[in-house]
């Protein structure tokens, strides 16, 4: 009886294996290369290439359009689907997509279509009865290659990062394009999306791979190290402010790091621009400035030892000290915290390092706050952190707009102080130069590292606020909203201050101010003074 | 008319302490849209900032589109070329190559532009703008919307849109598809 349901079970079995085939294949995209000429990079429509779409899913849909099997893309773009039904009609889908668990999930979507997942999709077509291979294309001149473009760069950008460090998981990315992205502009959000310009008769980024790349660090900043940038427009020949000097000059530096090509170029329509992150011309070098950053990070790694570099660190021991020590630093994330931190964790290459800062116009670094600068053309820049001490007053912080505005050096003042006895301390910051700024500011603690307040009353030429703050460091962001040329202030936290004393409001009283606007500050006036005349009146029966 | 006075003191009182402060702002027409790149991230590029203002207009009608350029260099030239969709008609004079001279004093570069369609659609005027500081240029693109119409749509509908079994939606491509049985 066994033998007779064993002999029936294996002929069921091998009719059953007759009636099912495998389909395998070849995803790719073509790619459209980019034409240099001088300082102008244009998308050369005669330079495609045909490129593999890696780690993509990739599934078979039956006619009722339900997945029937799914598998994912290698490294050369193949795939396999195996035990597939026989003589059954299936389509090949491709999805804009690279989905590994506990490693990534990064697609590529259109936000101005309800966030439609991007698809490459083959014909409906009998599997027939024997194995067979269908290989699909996604066309450049049809606009269906992008996504699959996009995604390769960012692949590049994971793999990098997976050589440094196997262990890493990458937290979901949204990877948004359009052909109707026209003004949105290119950015990271701070948060999981990419956007990307695909503007076909003006900007469109979706093959320029450094700047897909760029935004991705931003967005490797983000997630495994820490970014203390505040955005907003900058570029190379800026003065900026240095936590965005460092965010920029980093994501420059990393396009070149996983292309190990140091040409930068962005195609805009028939116009477009490059620029050579390693052998720039050297405009405005400094601390400050995100080109210096860019070629001190790619210096650092590149294994070409130029002039006064002579260091090859790899990617490694910079991917190294991002997730750690740059994450953890009590200053704001700048070119000194991490040149500090990395002379501390090499410092058999101390030298070396100096050396590549040291062409960059800048003195030694040896501590997270920029200490000691040297170089300056304008004395509001320095000291880079103010100390403040609780209880006194620090006088004389300047911001200015000698570089410009919102970002640039010296539009917000960076204060440190440490907090000795945990109880409420009153924050003042007083202009005295007048009363053409509105200064506002933003308190962080610095262990862990966050903001946890923000201070921004549309008051003149003052800011206050009180804050109960336990025992720690602290740093202090001053700017001014109204961007004064030079707005001057005294600052103090705690009670005792040199300054004229002001009337008494807490943080959280209202108090009574008059309005700004005349006329109603008449009406006031007319409603304060018909009303004892109308008392008098009635009193005196006149 | 005595409890009239004697309400109206107060009135105006509670009036006057409750009116906004700050600066006058103007509320603008349901048809003026308006936009900015200020504070938000950008790629690289030349360092400039656009804001607009765009009045939606029926076919036929001139829009009045509103453009600032403001930059943080002090000093330098920048240049800027103005292009328009095939549909929108240039209604002022406007050159479509213009050049400005930066200085530290002024602020904003205004570019106020007329256009008009006769046809209803979503239309951009672009602007590709450089700053030469004698050492080097960049560039960087901007692209300002002119809606006419009630419902404007946008030239290009892009891909075909489904729904998977899933409920996803997906926007399709066809593949060039090479399919070969495998012989055994």
């Amino acid at each position: 009886m066994h033998h007779k349901l064993s002999a029936l079970l294996l002929i069921i079995a091998s009719t059953l294996s007759l009636h099912a085939v495998d389909i395998s294949g070849t995803i790719n995209y073509e790619r459209i290369h980019p034409l240099h000429s001088g300082s102008s990079t244009i998308l050369d429509t005669n330079n495609i290439t045909t490129e593999t779409a890696k780690q993509i899913v990739v599934e078979a849909i039956n006619s009722s359009g339900t997945a029937i099997s799914s598998t994912t893309t290698n490294d050369n773009g193949q795939y396999l689907l195996t035990n597939l039904p026989s003589d059954t009609n299936v389509k090949i889908r491709a999805y804009a997509k690279m989905l590994k668990s506990s490693g990534w999930d990064v697609k590529v979507i259109d936000n101005t279509n309800n966030n439609a997942q991007y698809i490459l999709e083959g014909d409906l077509i009998t599997t027939g009865s024997s194995d067979s291979s269908r290989t699909l294309k996604a066309s450049a001149s049809t606009k269906s290659s992008p996504p699959f473009a996009i995604l390769d760069s960012v692949y590049l950008a994971m793999k990098k990062v997976l050589l440094a460090d196997s262990s890493v998981i990458f937290p979901p990315l949204k990877m948004n394009w359009s052909v109707n992205n026209i003004e949105s502009g290119t950015y990271y959000d701070g948060n999981d999306n990419i956007m990307i310009q695909g503007d076909q008769q003006g900007d469109s980024d979706e093959y320029d791979d450094h700047i897909m790349i760029h935004e991705w660090g931003h967005y490797f900043e983000a997630k495994f190290s820490r970014a203390d940038s505040i955005g907003g427009s900058h570029g190379s020949g800026d003065h900026l402010d240095i936590r965005l000097a460092f965010g920029e000059g980093w994501g420059n530096a990393l396009s070149a790091m996983v292309t190990d090509d140091p040409f930068y170029f962005d195609t805009i329509g028939t116009s477009g621009w490059n620029m050579n992150i390693e052998t720039a011309q050297h405009n405005t070098p400094g601390w400050f400035s995100e080109a210096s950053i860019q070629r001190i990070l790619y210096d650092l790694y590149d294994s070409n030892d130029d002039g006064s570099d002579t260091l090859s660190l790899g990617f490694k021991p910079i991917y190294d000290l991002l997730t750690s020590k740059q994450k953890k630093t009590e200053a704001f994330t700048s070119l000194f915290s991490f040149i500090t931190e990395l002379k501390n964790e090499n410092s058999s290459h101390s030298g070396q390092i100096d050396g590549i800062t040291e062409n960059e116009n800048i003195a030694t670094i040896n501590d997270i706050y920029g200490s000691n600068r040297l170089n300056t053309v304008n004395i509001e820049n320095l000291p880079i952190y103010s100390k403040l001490t609780i209880n006194k007053t620090l006088t004389n912080i300047c911001t200015s707009t000698t570089y410009g505005v919102v970002n640039k050096l010296s539009n917000h003042k960076l204060i440190r102080f440490t907090v000795n006895e945990n109880k409420s301390y009153p924050i003042k910051v007083i202009q005295t130069n007048g009363r053409t700024s509105d200064p506002d500011f933003t308190l962080f603690q610095t262990s862990p590292f966050k903001q946890i307040a923000l201070s921004e009353k549309p008051t003149l030429a003052k800011e206050e606020a009180t804050y109960t703050l336990p025992k720690g460091n602290y740093l202090l962001n001053i700017y001014d909203a109204r961007d004064s040329t030079k707005a001057c202030f005294n600052i103090s936290i705690g009670e005792q201050s040199t300054i004229p004393t002001e009337p008494t409001t807490s943080s959280n009283s209202v108090g009574i101010e008059l309005p700004k606007n005349p006329l109603l500050t008449l009406l006031l006036f007319l409603g304060i003074s018909i009303l004892p005349v109308l008392f008098i009146r009635k009193e005196l029966k006149i | 008319m005595k409890k009239t006075k004697l309400l109206l003191a107060p009135l105006l009182i509670v009036m006057g302490l409750n009116a906004k402060p700050t600066e006058t702002t103007e509320v603008e027409a349901s048809n003026v849209k308006t936009g900015t790149t200020i504070g938000h991230y950008q790629k690289p590029g030349a360092p400039i900032d656009m804001t607009y203002k765009s009045v939606t207009v029926n076919a036929g009608e001139t829009s009045d589109i509103n453009i600032t350029l403001t930059t943080t260099v002090q000093t330098g030239t920048m240049s800027v070329t103005i292009t328009l969709d095939d549909e929108l008609n240039q209604e002022n004079s406007v050159e479509q190559n213009l050049t400005f001279n930066i200085t530290p004093e002024q602020k904003a570069y205004p570019i106020d532009m007329q256009v008009s369609s006769v046809k209803d659609g979503l239309y951009y005027i672009r602007l590709l703008t450089k700053i030469d500081k004698g050492q080097g240029s960049k560039l960087r693109a901007f692209a300002v919307p002119v809606y006419v119409g009630a419902n404007p749509q946008p030239k290009s509908k892009g891909l075909n849109i489904m729904k998977a079994a899933s409920g996803e939606n997906l926007s399709v491509s066809k593949a060039v598809e090479t399919i070969e049985v495998i012989k055994d």
